[in-house]
């Protein structure tokens, strides 16, 4: 067990080099010299030069890359903000406590949403009702949220003014990010439930619970419902770490300070250190949600313990094959 | 799918082309009349047709040009001579909106053709060669794929700058993984079946392999991936615009309309209401198409 997560540990490392090297040479194609723009338009030539040589511009892609990474290693240094001259690591935190709590609060109500529909789909299979839901669920899926985002906008802000249309000033303005991201996410739910549920009434020991006169509500809500909820969560777990940096578009149509925005601002901004810091800090936490998320699984159904260690870094080829 | 040529075959194709229906069910028919039986596909597949009729004759659907600025008819609400209202520079909403099915379409299908021949490729590549090659190429997708897809496409753009093809290579870059992990899998499914290990053993080249045997064998799930695809190029060449990322103006893409509209949100909601609309409608009937599609190749998953 703590091999196993040392080894999913140790796996962030080649990751972390990739992800910094990709972010690097496309920070050395991108035109534009970010001295001149920290100095402005106003600076000579000299001044721009002794600032691209305190930047250390002037030094080769590779040097200034391992002094990156060096910099991570050694000190937890990710750099310092061309915008604001503040280390990057400081901004993003509370940032990304911004973006957390709009993702939970997003997963909780696509979850309870689509579990709720995934459950009447599966009672009521192949009815009007079934097919309704799907269709109605699947329609927030394939909808872009910032339009999602945009409708709810139109409605709560400009029309009925109950709702802030942009910022999180107040706790109201969460609601309707939330509401985006978890409607979005409403459709999964429901497919996984309903299918998860469905394979698990047509078991032996529903039948056994029929046999023995169970009622229909406590065989559904009691015997079925427990043990379909095990692939319900897993995917919960994966969305939990997906949306904390997939929330760009979204978090800048709402104005939302969160890692997104930060991202997108800096994008825009051509402040390379911040690009490379919050995409670090997007990889590690999602690593590290994606094996908390394993390890408690393993934790609530010891049956999972074999196929998420076997699933893991070092599976033998063979078993490469065998899963497809 | 690939046809014998005996003499007994030949009959039964002569016959067969007389009844209209095949008698020999192919796995492509076999689909097709499922997804036939599928109300909501058929939907999909019948908005998808429109919206592609639309495109194709957008010149003469179109009442006026998309870029022609008229100072006279400024920020207009919908009326018969302008039906979906006018903008802060007077050009018609609805002609714009018509033209944007065309370079919407258009683009989400050129990004979708780049995506599959690149990290298609990557995947079909890794999963019949398998071992060494699988794992390098797999190993530094699983990297691509730690950096958000739409991190990545905007990286991208901050590089090579606004435009559609810079756009179709950001797009493409930033699907590159989720593309070869999909596409092996298509490969590696087939690649276990027996008639690929008789193909082997009869000493079938490596590229006839492929190209006859197991792209062909895997084209169902493939096509599933390409509609789901072009739905998700869609949606984020909108949301990128939107937020100001890919196309510039005048270009009358759907994401495009929208930021114009931003400012006037409060004042003129139709502007953004109708370009919203547009990209909902596609969106979704896309979806539609592409899970009948699933539900008709492979059953099994339903």
């Amino acid at each position: 067990m703590a091999k196993y997560v040392i080894k999913r540990l140790l796996l962030l490392i080649p990751i972390l080099l990739g992800v910094s090297a990709i972010i690097f040479v496309l920070k050395t194609l991108t035109p534009g010299d970010p001295a001149r723009q920290i100095l402005g338009n106003d600076a000579t030539e000299e001044q721009i030069s002794a600032k691209r040589e305190e930047l250390g511009l002037n030094d080769p892609v590779i040097v200034q890359y391992v002094r990156y990474v060096g910099n991570i290693v050694t000190r937890g240094d990710f750099g310092t903000s061309y915008r604001t001259n503040e280390p990057v690591l400081s901004e993003i935190i509370p940032r990304l406590w911004t973006s957390a709590k709009i993702t939970l609060g997003a997963v909780a109500i696509g979850a309870i949403l689509g579990i709720l529909l995934g459950i009447l789909s599966a009672l009521r299979k192949y009815t009007w009702v079934d097919s309704l839901v799907l269709v109605i669920s699947m329609f927030f899926q394939s909808v872009p949220e910032f339009v999602v985002g945009l409708v709810l906008i139109t409605v709560f802000a400009v029309k009925l003014h109950i709702l802030p249309a942009a910022g999180i000033d107040t706790p109201l303005g969460y609601i309707m990010p939330m509401l985006c991201i978890g409607l979005s996410s409403v459709a999964s739910y429901t497919r996984i439930t309903r299918s998860s549920m469905l394979e698990v009434l047509s078991e032996d020991y529903i039948r056994t619970a029929r046999a023995k006169g169970q009622t229909e509500k406590n065989i559904t809500y009691h015997h079925a419902l427990r043990n379909a909820m095990i692939p319900v969560a897993q995917s919960i777990g994966t969305s939990l770490g997906n949306s904390i940096g997939g929330g760009m578009v979204l978090e800048t149509v709402f104005s939302v300070p969160g890692v997104g925005k930060y991202i997108v601002d800096s994008i825009n901004q051509r402040n390379y250190p911040s690009v490379l810091g919050g995409a670090l800090v997007i990889a590690i936490v999602l690593t590290v949600i994606n094996l908390l998320v394993d390890l408690s699984f393993i934790l609530i159904d010891p049956r999972l313990k074999s196929t998420i260690i076997s699933g893991g870094a070092s599976k033998p080829k063979k078993a490469k094959v065998a899963e497809a | 799918m690939s046809k014998m040529h005996t003499p007994a075959m030949e009959k039964i194709e002569k016959k067969n082309a007389r009844r209209k229906k095949p008698l020999v069910a192919t796995p492509s028919y076999e689909a097709w009349k499922r997804f036939k039986r599928n109300p909501t596909a058929l939907v999909g597949l019948v908005v998808v047709a429109v919206l592609i009729l639309i495109a194709i004759f957008a010149p003469l659907i179109a009442p006026y040009d998309y870029q022609v600025q008229d100072y006279l008819s400024m920020m207009q609400k919908p009326s018969a001579a302008h039906i979906f209202g006018t903008d802060q520079f007077g050009r018609d909403i609805f002609s714009r909106v018509i033209y944007g099915t065309r370079y919407s379409l258009l683009i989400a299908l050129f990004c979708t053709i780049a995506a599959f021949f690149s990290g298609g490729l990557l995947g079909i590549i890794a999963g019949y060669f398998g071992g060494r090659t699988d794992t390098i190429i797999m190993r530094i997708m699983d990297i691509f794929q730690a950096i958000p897809m739409i991190m990545m496409a905007m990286c991208i753009v901050a590089v090579l700058g606004n435009g559609i093809p810079q756009l179709v290579a950001a797009i493409m870059f930033a699907s590159m993984p989720t593309m070869a992990r999909n596409n092996r899998a298509a490969i590696l499914r087939v690649r276990g079946c027996d008639y690929i290990e008789s193909s082997e053993a009869i000493g079938v080249s490596q590229g006839q392999m492929i190209i006859k045997h197991m792209i062909p064998n895997a084209v169902g799930v493939m096509v599933i991936y390409f509609v789901g695809f072009l739905a998700v190029s869609i949606m984020m060449m909108s949301s990128m615009s939107y937020i100001g990322v890919g196309l510039s103006a005048p270009t009358p893409e759907w994401g495009l309309i929208l930021n114009d509209g931003k400012a006037y949100m409060t004042t003129a909601p139709y502007m953004m209401m109708f370009p919203a609309m547009m990209i909902m409608i596609t969106c979704f009937a896309f979806n539609l198409m592409g899970d009948g599609l699933r539900d008709a190749f492979d059953p099994r998953l339903q």
